[in-house]
């Protein structure tokens, strides 16, 4: 249908329309038309994806000159796929409704591996093995290289797009990574570059997170956007972590070695080439002394982790300017760290007390210390290297050495003996962890006209300006109208024989807890049909308990109704597990998954319909409270943005257990039950942090329950659920026609929940 | 029970049952037993309710037979014979074996043949005439009327579905240890068995080679208790017959785990964008399995092994099925090459992208039925008409011309009721059409179905079908080109010449004398009779020329 939001023609590519996709777009086109930030929680399975691309797609054709591109993020994979066969859908529709060629362009960008065509470069599985691969066909000297001697092997590809492809702009339509992949077959380009350049060009681009966020990647990428576009974070209730791993480097002992080695050949190869071929060392040396920046070229594979703002525009000192006397500053930095992780208790200081540090023991200034990542890329190119992934290491301390020295404020190094999970081995790592979430993030608001977080669960609203540092225009957050009360939120709170069930460290072990968990998942898997998903706090927790249960027998009592997979710490066990869970829902046996909480079934993957029936909660996800690296966090969040410790805690747990829970949930017709397995949950401060339209359904009385009555519960409901629902039901109530929208009383309502900001 | 005669089969006197001393016997569909001075049966049992019996163990004083019935309630017998333990013993067991006997031969007793007829004849009222029409009266012999007849009926019933296996089937045996010595007993019964093979082909295949020449069945299930299987703790490394069915398993899982890679949507692998020049994998000195219990998490890995046994099982049992049904389709057909790996096509990763997009309430679901068009002679439809070559060829505006004459004749033609035809010749062919329908109907005699009393039309009916069954499978063997064809059409001229004096005959007279009807009645039948006998002799004197 057409519809009409605040004046504007929207084109929507569906017959019915819920009514909080209509309020989230008009909401939307509020924050385009004051060309501000805005924050927006929608309810998981209602349509989000469509409504955004819609709406902005729309006022891009309706106004082109306050807005040029929409620059959509994601975090996986699939969602980016996901993401462009929406758009290609809406595209056909618009060329439907208005009966001309539409010239919208959509692009979808990802690394090499899954664009690569080069059937050579694209054998290998490993990412860091097509890169260097593609970096030794196709760097600028390389190919320099081959122009003068025909023997050095070349990526064709490459050559055909640079020979031809930067003139001839990408055709309209939709591309994603298989069609790039075929447009790349048939006219012989490389598609990742071809990809790269379109990004500029096109209308709707489609990427990860870390091609804004990663100062690394984002300078080669993203730099040439222009301020007139709208930036969309989709699921970005965990943004703030990934800003934060942006910019933070680890360092073990390990990559310390391997940085050595890499040392010893780049001196090796500095030798030979001083000896066949002395100009290109002498020409550097010239450049630097006079400050000409060599642009970052597209082919460069290492940059710059720190923002664009704080590099600075000077010279590069003296000390550092001949190649040998670089070697010799990287070995001594290398030599400095080595003897920093000989520690045998944990440490922790500023950056500035560690440039002291590193000032007073080996000798190294702090100005040098800004140049080395720079440094290092121009020695690399002049060496002209092709081989890069043995350098990683190295790049890694470049990385870190840069790092430490710009920033002062907002960082933390930690080093710690042995690694959190495994306390026997000897393994002492050296982390510098970026505290403050808004370092990151703060060029992308500074940059680009409008900003967009949605996700479905984002709650609490007002701890997001306040970790990221910005002000939203619009701050809302949206219910789901239903027809029928197609969630099922419970809380239990204690088992059959009135012990209340926690995860709470303490009461972890005891045997009466554990059996109550596993009580409440027998008797919850006799009534609920299909599949069922419990998540639990953590891997070494789930282990436990398992190990528990099947002492219990309860694991038979499990097996007997469904069949139960568990999550490994591997990906291909656990993908293999998942497959074999749906397989078993398909079939009607009924199946019933372990998954951990910030695992990737959590993040990556839907249970909708008969896949989940039922996602139970067990305990609450709380991040390992004695990690260092948390602990400094949280200080720093006190310290600065008057956050309190518990409030962030509690905040970060709950917005992983919604999570989990909404994934449950795809459109309205399908319905779910959320079980929210522990007695904390019951405490209001955990309950309002849940969001609205989850609270919503969440009534008093249905918020300290024991597993008998939360069976009882079930059980009509479940009955209920099962009648027959058509889409009459919900016209009028939950899903609107064209007409409906425009009847005057359904517009007043809309405009009124609109209002609603928190 | 009474009205019935009832063979007992075996009676034994001094049982006690509730402390009151009787007689227990078996019959043969049931067992039961009576107090000794009554006369009725105080407890009957059907073979088909029981689900197990059990005995008591060698050392109890008393001597204990007891039944478990399907509704788990349970009757005890205790053997007290004056004449000591040993015959006390002897006797239980000689009721034991006898029973278990009787009880699998009731259970087989509706083997899946009977029972299937039965049903079949239940369900299909036509069918059962024909039977009954055609059979008793050795028209035609059993075999050859469910061959040939019921064949086309078989299809139009549903898939027969197995029952898979019970996700728990190895909790389900519960193990009775006894207190006194030690000992553990586990009832194997039959249907576990036959679980755990389904479950896991490699212990199958051990229990072929092991069992019977190297060690007994007692013993191999003792090893399999012992082994990983029943006890998910055990890591035992004595060199066992398990421990290559573990590593069996291991590769199966192994294989699994890589086959994931090739499922794009629900690969875990990459999901997630990696950076460029990551060092993430150097960090992990312990490995991605770092800090967890290794016993628990070789525990986990079994219990994801066991439930994907359970659900190839199915798998297999599926492919296994449908595998048959081709083989059955086409049984002359030499296979053309292996049936491709996966039974239902893997659906296109768009497909499934599309299936995971779509919310179905937002889409308009208008979808008209359409009919789809069946073509037997597919060169026919695509050639289409040919062309006549021998008409001249016309100038492009001669057909314009042509053409445009025609839409004015054809619009401005008015029928000239004068002129049709002649009067003479439309009167005579009335007459002649109206003669033979006089004739006809005098010579078919009474059609009208309310001329006849009832039952008599509902039994010419049932003589039409089955008549007209039998005429249909003669004339489906002409032309007779295998000799299979023409055995059957010698085959179907004997039926039909029996059937004709079998039941026509007296069906006449049964009609002539019993309800005065014309003569007649059957008269077209006859006729079909004498057409399909023509046509036989004519065949077999040609052919034997």
């Amino acid at each position: 249908m057409i519809l009409d939001v605040d004046g504007m023609r929207v084109f929507f590519p569906y017959d019915f329309i819920y009514p909080e996709q209509y309020s989230y777009m008009l909401d939307l086109k509020r924050a385009l038309d004051a060309k501000g930030h805005c924050l927006l929680e929608m309810p998981s399975g209602t349509g989000k994806t469509i409504s955004l691309l819609s709406l902005t797609v729309s006022y891009l054709l309706a106004f082109p000159q306050t807005l040029s591109k929409l620059i959509y993020c994601s975090r996986t994979i699939p969602e980016i796929e996901k993401v462009i066969e929406e758009l290609r859908k809406l595209r056909i529709y618009i060329e439907k409704e208005t009966g001309e060629a539409s010239n919208i362009i959509g692009v979808g960008l990802a690394s090499r591996k899954h664009l690569c065509i080069n059937p050579e470069v694209s054998k290998a599985r490993d990412s860091k093995v097509i890169d260097s691969g593609c970096h030794a066909l196709t760097a600028s000297y390389v190919r320099a290289r081959a122009q003068r001697d025909d023997t050095i092997p070349q990526c064709e590809f490459f050559e055909k797009f640079d020979l031809h492809g930067r003139e001839f702009p990408l055709p309209a339509g939709c591309y994603n990574f298989d069609d790039l992949r075929d447009f790349g077959h048939q006219k012989g380009w490389c598609p990742y570059f071809l990809a790269r350049h379109a990004v500029v060009a096109a209308n709707v681009v489609v990427y990860s997170y870390h091609y804004l966020l990663d100062p690394k990647i984002s300078e080669i990428v993203s730099k040439e956007m222009k301020r007139e576009a709208c930036v969309v974070f989709d699921e970005a209730h965990n943004i703030d972590n990934i800003c934060v791993d942006s910019m933070s480097i680890n360092i073990n002992r390990k990559i310390l070695d391997k940085a050595k080695t890499a040392i010893t050949h780049l001196t090796e190869h500095i030798q030979r080439v001083k000896m066949s071929d002395s100009n290109r060392l002498q020409e550097e040396y010239n450049r630097l002394v006079a400050g000409l920046r060599q642009a970052a070229s597209q082919q460069d594979l290492i940059a710059n982790p720190i923002l664009p703002k704080d590099i600075l525009e000077e010279n590069v000192p003296g000390n550092i300017r001949m190649a040998d006397y670089f070697i010799s500053f990287i070995r001594r930095l290398v030599d400095f760290l080595k003897m920093r992780l000989t520690v045998t208790h944990a440490v922790q200081e500023s950056p500035a007390g560690f440039l002291k540090d590193i000032r007073a023991r080996a000798f190294i200034d702090r100005k040098p210390l800004r140049f080395c990542s720079e440094r290092l890329a121009s020695i690399v190119r002049s060496l002209e290297l092709t081989d890069v992934s043995d350098l990683a290491p190295l790049v890694a301390v470049a990385n870190f050495a840069t790092l430490v020295s710009t920033y002062l404020q907002g960082f933390a190094i930690i080093i710690e003996p042995f690694e959190d999970k495994a306390p026997n081995i000897p393994n002492p790592i050296l982390y510098l962890r970026c505290l403050d979430s808004s370092i990151a993030i703060k060029p992308v608001f500074t940059k680009f006209q409008t900003v967009v977080i949605t996700s479905g669960t984002l709650s609490p609203l007002d701890m997001y300006p306040k970790i990221l540092d910005f002000h939203p225009v619009i701050q809302s957050s949206f219910t789901m109208t239903l027809a029928r009360p197609c969630i099922l939120p419970m809380i239990v709170t204690k088992g059959n024989d009135q012990v209340s069930i926690s995860s709470k460290f303490e009461s972890r072990d005891d045997p009466a807890v554990v059996r109550n968990y596993g009580k409440l998942l027998v008797e919850m898997s006799r009534c609920v049909p299909d599949g069922m998903v419990c998540f639990f706090t953590s891997y070494l927790y789930l282990e436990n308990v398992v190990a528990t249960w099947y002492d219990h027998g309860i694991i038979s009592d499990l097996q007997r109704h469904k069949l139960v997979f568990i999550e490994t710490q591997d990906d291909a066990e656990t993908s293999l597990a998942l497959i074999n869970y749906m397989k078993a829902c398909d079939r009607g046996r009924g199946g019933l998954l372990l998954a951990v909480a910030r695992g990737k079934v959590s993040e990556g993957i839907d249970f909708d319909h008969h896949y989940g029936r039922c996602v139970i909660m067990m305990g609450i996800p709380f991040m390992y409270t004695q990690s260092r690296i948390l602990k400094a966090r949280l200080e720093y969040l006190r310290d600065q943005f008057n956050i309190r410790e518990n409030d962030f805690l509690t905040f970060d747990a709950m917005r992983h257990a919604a999570q989990c829970v909404g994934r449950v949930m795809r459109g309205k017709t399908d319905y779910g039950i959320m079980l929210f397995a522990d007695q904390r949950f019951s405490r209001a401060d955990k309950r309002n942090k849940l969001p609205r339209w989850i609270q919503e359904y969440l009534m008093d009385s249905k918020c300290n329950l024991s597993t008998e009555e939360a069976v009882q519960l079930t059980r009509p409901w479940l009955r209920q659920m099962a009648q027959p629902f058509t889409r009459d039901d919900q016209l009028g109530v939950s899903l609107l026609t064209l007409e409906q929208l425009n009847s005057a009383d359904s517009i007043a309502q809309v405009q009124r929940r609109a209002q609603i900001t928190l | 029970m009474s009205g019935e005669r009832e063979d007992i089969l075996l009676q034994v006197n001094n049982v006690r049952y509730k402390k009151n001393n009787g007689q227990l016997y078996l019959s043969q569909t049931r067992m039961g037993w009576m107090m000794e001075d009554s006369d009725t049966s105080t407890v009957s049992v059907l073979y088909n309710d029981i689900r197990t019996q059990k005995i008591s163990p060698e050392g109890k004083p008393k001597v204990q037979l007891q039944i478990v019935l399907h509704d788990i309630s349970s009757y005890t017998f205790h053997f007290c014979t004056p004449e000591g333990r040993e015959k006390q013993i002897a006797e239980r067991n000689k009721v034991k074996e006898r029973l278990s006997q009787l009880m699998s031969q009731n259970r087989r007793q509706p083997p899946d043949e009977l029972m299937e007829k039965k049903r079949m004849l239940d369900e299909n009222e036509q069918l059962q005439q024909l039977y009954r029409a055609l059979v008793p009266t050795s028209i035609i012999s059993v075999d050859e009327f469910w061959k040939e007849i019921a064949g086309q009926y078989k299809q139009s019933m549903g898939p027969q579905q197995d029952v898979g296996v019970s996700g728990a089937f190895l909790a389900d045996i519960k193990p009775q240890t006894d207190g006194s010595n030690g000992k553990v007993q586990y009832n194997l019964t039959p249907e576990i068995m036959s679980s755990v093979f389904k479950t896991y082909p490699a212990v199958k295949k051990k229990h072929g080679e092991y069992v019977p020449h190297r060690m007994t069945e007692s013993e191999f299930w003792t090893l399999f208790f012992q082994s990983h299987y029943y006890s998910v703790h055990t890591t035992s490394r004595t060199e066992n017959v398990f421990s290559e069915c573990s590593k069996y398993d291991d590769r199966e899982w192994n294989r699994d785990v890589n086959s994931t890679q090739s499922d794009p949507l629900n690969n875990l692998n990459d999901i997630y964008e990696e950076k460029q020049l990551a060092v993430e994998d150097e960090l992990r000195v312990g490995g991605a399995k770092a800090g967890s219990n290794a016993i628990h998490a070789l525990m986990i890995k079994r219990f994801n092994q066991h439930n994907l046994n359970i659900i190839k099982a199915q798998t297999n049992l599926e492919k296994e099925k449908l595998l048959d049904e081709i083989a059955a389709k086409n049984p002359n057909n030499v296979p053309n090459g292996e049936v491709s790996q996966e039974v239902t096509q893997p659906k296109t990763k768009k497909a499934k992208l599309e299936e995971k997009r779509t919310i179905d309430d937002l889409e308009n679901s208008n979808k008209t039925e359409v009919s789809s068009l069946t073509i037997h002679q597919r060169d026919r439809y695509l050639t289409g008409p040919t062309e006549l070559t021998t008409t001249q060829s016309i100038q492009p505006d001669q057909i314009m011309m042509l053409n445009k004459q025609l839409t004015i004749t054809a619009s401005t033609w008015t029928p000239s009721l004068n002129n049709s035809q002649e009067p003479d010749a439309a009167y005579r062919s009335l007459q002649h059409f109206s003669d033979m329908c006089r004739r006809g109907r005098s010579t078919i005699g009474v059609r009208t179905g309310d001329q006849l009393p009832g039952n008599l039309h509902k039994e010419l009916g049932q003589v039409y079908s089955s008549a007209g069954e039998l005429l249909r499978h003669f004339w489906s063997c002409f032309p007779p080109r295998t000799p299979q064809l023409q055995e059957k059409l010698h085959k179907m001229h004997e039926t039909l010449c029996r059937y004709h004096n079998v039941t026509i005959r007296p069906f006449q007279e049964m009609a002539v004398n019993d309800y005065n009807c014309n003569s007649s009645i059957l008269d077209h039948l006859i006729e079909m009779f004498h057409i399909a006998n023509t046509k036989f002799e004519n065949w077999k004197a040609r052919n034997c020329r």
